[in-house]
């Protein structure tokens, strides 16, 4: 039967991997529209919250405090947005300009949506989708908690994004994925190797769809939660094999290098230019980031 | 709406009314690039630039933006102290022992812009009696606590 947590501790194994329980501590993006770290770091002190460096991140922060950090004033005046370190990284590697058209694929609830309007100092165009209509509600409030000026958010599919007839200088699409056992308990009993499958379907379908609305010379991050290499490596060399696309280096000094050889299939050695979290190691939830530039 | 909700604050203009856009019954200030995409693309949209609040059947619900656009114009204000400035973000009323400094000299009925001791605009409250009084004095209206509990009421004008 391919599920359970023994199929998947052998096939992490064979992946160079291991499952090992990893308790996350709360973390923080600081908004630098609204405020500084300075200023944030100095003003969570004056309530008992201290605030340490994620030192692979631009504005992350551990949070260390004896209240929940996103019951307070500070968060509700959008000082910061609640966000794990693993997945900040996404838009640091896109590392959207002011002038720029982004497409953020599958928006909601905002963590990036938002974290991109602060990358381009809140001016440019973020063209905002989201598939699902009961997360819509969840990434306006945090539009507008954060003051984010330069979104406009549609109910849509990714897949179908040529409908809006614009063309892209950069992409985000963080993809609908599998999930990894560090954020989900119940992961393993959930998961099987069927569903991670489908999963990577759905997200081959959403990567052919982003390349045809990239510009020539355009960048794509693709990202996933998932350590599965159906959705990461292995969608990678689908993508390599289209021939209107290569890997760029992300430049990021975590994490693994991406997997050349999956399961005994050698895959194109430019995969090694992606990123691969394994949560043993980088003490983050499982995570894969590829930066893709269009031909 | 957002304009009478405006004026019961100040009469100050503080909305560039050349970005103002209207999308069903929210408000926005959209920039030009984004207004241009807004307008030539099919697909409607839901959020449209930076929000600043909505027409509902009961009255306006501001945004948090259009509550600090307001915090340096507004005529009537009350500022809290540390407590008493959670206790507001709990929708609980404000009692006259949590005010530190109020200005325009709100009397029952007035609209008060309820800030916190930085200054920041946590909430909107209707005077029940004079400031001065013993006691509750300012009903909360709404406040920014509203992002946690995922209820907000409007303000009826």
């Amino acid at each position: 039967m391919e599920k359970g947590i023994g199929f998947f501790r052998k096939r992490y194994e064979q992946l160079g991997g291991k499952i090992v329980p990893i308790k996350l501590k709360p973390t923080l993006r600081v908004n630098i529209l609204r405020t500084t770290e300075k200023k944030l770091i100095a003003r969570m002190k004056s309530i008992g919250a201290t605030l340490k460096k994620v030192p692979f991140t631009r504005y992350g922060y551990e949070v260390t405090s004896k209240f929940s950090a996103g019951a307070i004033q500070e968060h509700f005046l959008g000082y910061y947005y609640m966000q794990e370190a693993a997945p900040q990284v996404a838009v640091d590697v896109l590392n959207p300009k002011s002038g720029d058209l982004v497409l953020d694929c599958c928006a909601a609830p905002g963590g990036k949506t938002t974290q991109i309007s602060e990358w381009m100092g809140g001016k440019g165009r973020i063209i905002a989708l989201e598939k699902k209509r009961h997360r819509i509600p969840s990434a306006l409030h945090n539009l507008e908690r954060m003051h984010t000026p330069n979104v406009i958010v549609y109910e849509m599919d990714a897949a179908n994004a040529g409908r809006l007839q614009l063309m892209y200088d950069k992409i985000l699409l963080d993809a609908p994925c599998a999930g990894n056992y560090v954020t989900d308990k119940d992961w393993f009993n959930k998961r099987d190797l069927e569903g991670i499958r489908k999963s990577a379907a759905i997200q081959r379908r959403l990567l052919a769809e982003m390349v045809k609305v990239l510009k020539p010379g355009g960048i794509m991050i693709y990202s996933t939660c998932s350590l599965e290499p159906e959705e990461n490596e292995l969608n990678m060399q689908w993508l390599l094999n289209r021939g209107d696309i290569k890997l760029e280096d992300t430049k990021l000094k975590i994490g693994d290098l991406g997997l050349t050889t999956v399961f005994g299939k050698k895959l194109d050695k430019s995969i090694a230019r992606c990123r691969r979290f394994w949560p043993h190691k980088t003490k983050t939830q499982g995570f894969f980031i590829a930066k893709i530039k269009k031909k | 709406m957002i304009w009478d909700f405006i004026d019961q604050f100040t009469k100050k203009n503080i909305i560039d009314e050349k970005q103002l856009v209207k999308v069903d019954r929210a408000y926005y200030l959209t920039d030009p690039s984004l207004r241009r995409i807004l307008v030539n693309t099919k697909q409607k949209a839901l959020h449209a630039g930076l929000f600043l609040g909505r027409d509902v059947s009961s009255g306006f619900i501001p945004s948090t933006h259009l509550l600090q656009l307001l915090v340096p114009v507004a005529d009537k204000t009350i500022t809290l102290h540390k407590k008493g400035a959670w206790l507001c973000i709990c929708a609980r009323d404000i009692f006259s022992e949590s005010i530190v400094k109020s200005t325009g000299n709100p009397k029952k009925g007035d609209l008060v812009l309820i800030l916190n001791e930085y200054k920041e605009c946590i909430g909107i409250g209707k005077a029940t009696q004079k400031i001065s009084a013993r006691g509750l004095v300012v009903k909360n209206l709404l406040d920014i606590g509203w992002f946690a509990r995922k209820k907000v009421r409007a303000i009826k004008l």
